[in-house]
């Protein structure tokens, strides 16, 4: 459990899975297997999504819907691809990291829950730049809450960490006013 | 999509609007007006547990319905501001999915269907009740054969004077963003008009 290969593909290779639209949006839902199918050859967007969490419903961290997201420190795991790959693992963690999913490493054998393929496209998605919840929850097809619980788990294990707040200068109004500048900019544009 | 003008992503301080409205009436294009990715949502088809729920009254062209939260993202960089743009179904009810969802939100825009008033009952008490800013946008469906007023239309709602009615096409940017000012100018004069801000201090200054 603690250690286990990552033998099978990361989540880019699950067939039919789009992550910008994996509930369907624009894209038809995929077809059901016939009833006699194996349950894990299911399409991935027909497993329950508390069951990738373990049945957890209270993340130990609190985060909103707009809270921003970043994955920790992107230049060193860049460099040190392998980092993941615990003693004994080098092999998996070089090929998960050729494929282009270097993100995957970070969460490792890490999450308590055992490593979930949302939580390698979490850490993946933060890379790339910072996210907040409900865009990193929509971007796995995850409902909210359960999205919670793995971002939760990748700060507990340092993957992800929220930047710390800006020193804002403006109060409530001010910022209001500001927004208010920049929608009139906007709606004026001929 | 539209890269802004300014390319120094400098840090930016995030603000949320809320879209509400009725099954259909256009809060997942009013989020894709403005947001510059491409609206994400959980969108699922309209499923017949739902059918006594989500009446297709009128609208019977649309067969699915957005059962789960509606999100954009609009930077703006002069501003230093990024906005949020969260589209929710128009039940109240089922916020709790989100729960931090209205929290310090700037306020909400109702976006309302002419042929059906009564789904923004809800939300209208909702954010009355909560004392969240909020104003009433009609979006000007072309099939409509009724044109109502924004007068009539408050009217219809038993809308306290004070709300703002405006009309836009929710599919327009500048509309769109036009209903957006609307919603803060009405944030700044009726949120804070009894809290006196505390005297102006030089900029970048912090008292």
């Amino acid at each position: 459990m603690a250690t286990d290969t990552p033998a099978t593909p990361a989540t880019p290779d699950v067939p039919g899975r789009d992550p910008r639209h994996p509930f369907g949006g624009t894209t038809p839902p995929a077809p059901r297997p016939p009833w006699d199918a194996p349950w894990a050859s299911y399409p991935v967007e027909q497993v329950r999504p508390f069951a990738l969490i373990g049945g957890r419903t209270r993340p130990r961290h609190p985060i909103q819907l707009i809270t921003l997201l970043s994955a920790n420190n992107p230049a060193d795991q860049a460099a040190d691809d392998t980092f993941g790959g615990a003693p004994g693992n080098a092999g998996g963690g070089a090929g998960r990291g050729a494929a282009g999913d270097a993100g995957g490493e970070v969460a490792a054998g890490v999450l308590v829950q055992g490593r979930v393929p949302e939580a390698d496209l979490v850490v993946g998605l933060c890379r790339e730049r910072p996210r907040s919840l409900a865009e990193i929850a929509a971007r796995i097809g995850l409902p909210v809450q359960a999205a919670k619980i793995i971002v939760s788990d990748l700060l507990d294990a340092g993957a992800l960490v929220v930047p710390p707040p800006l020193p804002e200068d403006r109060d409530r109004r001010q910022l209001l006013e500001a927004l208010l500048t920049g929608l009139e900019a906007m709606s004026d544009v001929a | 999509m539209s890269p802004d003008h300014n390319p120094t992503p400098g840090p930016c301080t995030p603000m949320k609007i809320i879209i509400s409205g009725g099954f259909g009436v256009g809060k997942t294009t009013m989020v894709g007006a403005v947001s510059e990715i491409e609206p994400l949502s959980t969108e699922e088809r309209l499923t017949q547990a739902s059918g006594g729920l989500d009446p297709l009254t009128g609208i019977e062209g649309k067969t699915t319905t957005t059962v789960a939260l509606d999100f954009g993202r609009r930077t703006l960089h002069r501003q230093r501001i990024e906005l949020y743009l969260f589209g929710t179904p128009g039940q109240p009810r089922f916020w709790f999915l989100w729960e931090d969802l209205v929290t310090d939100a700037c306020g909400a825009v109702i976006l309302i269907d002419t042929r059906r008033l009564a789904d923004s009952f809800e939300p209208i008490g909702f954010f009355e009740h909560r004392a969240i800013p909020f104003i009433i946008a009609i979006n000007d469906f072309a099939d409509d054969p009724h044109r109502y007023s924004p007068d009539e239309v408050a009217h219809a709602l038993h809308l306290p004077a004070h709300v703002p009615v405006v009309r836009c096409d929710a599919r327009e940017r500048h509309s769109t963003a036009r209903v957006l000012a609307a919603l803060i100018t009405h944030t700044l004069t009726h949120q804070h008009q009894h809290t006196p801000s505390p005297s102006p201090s030089p900029d970048g200054v912090p008292t």
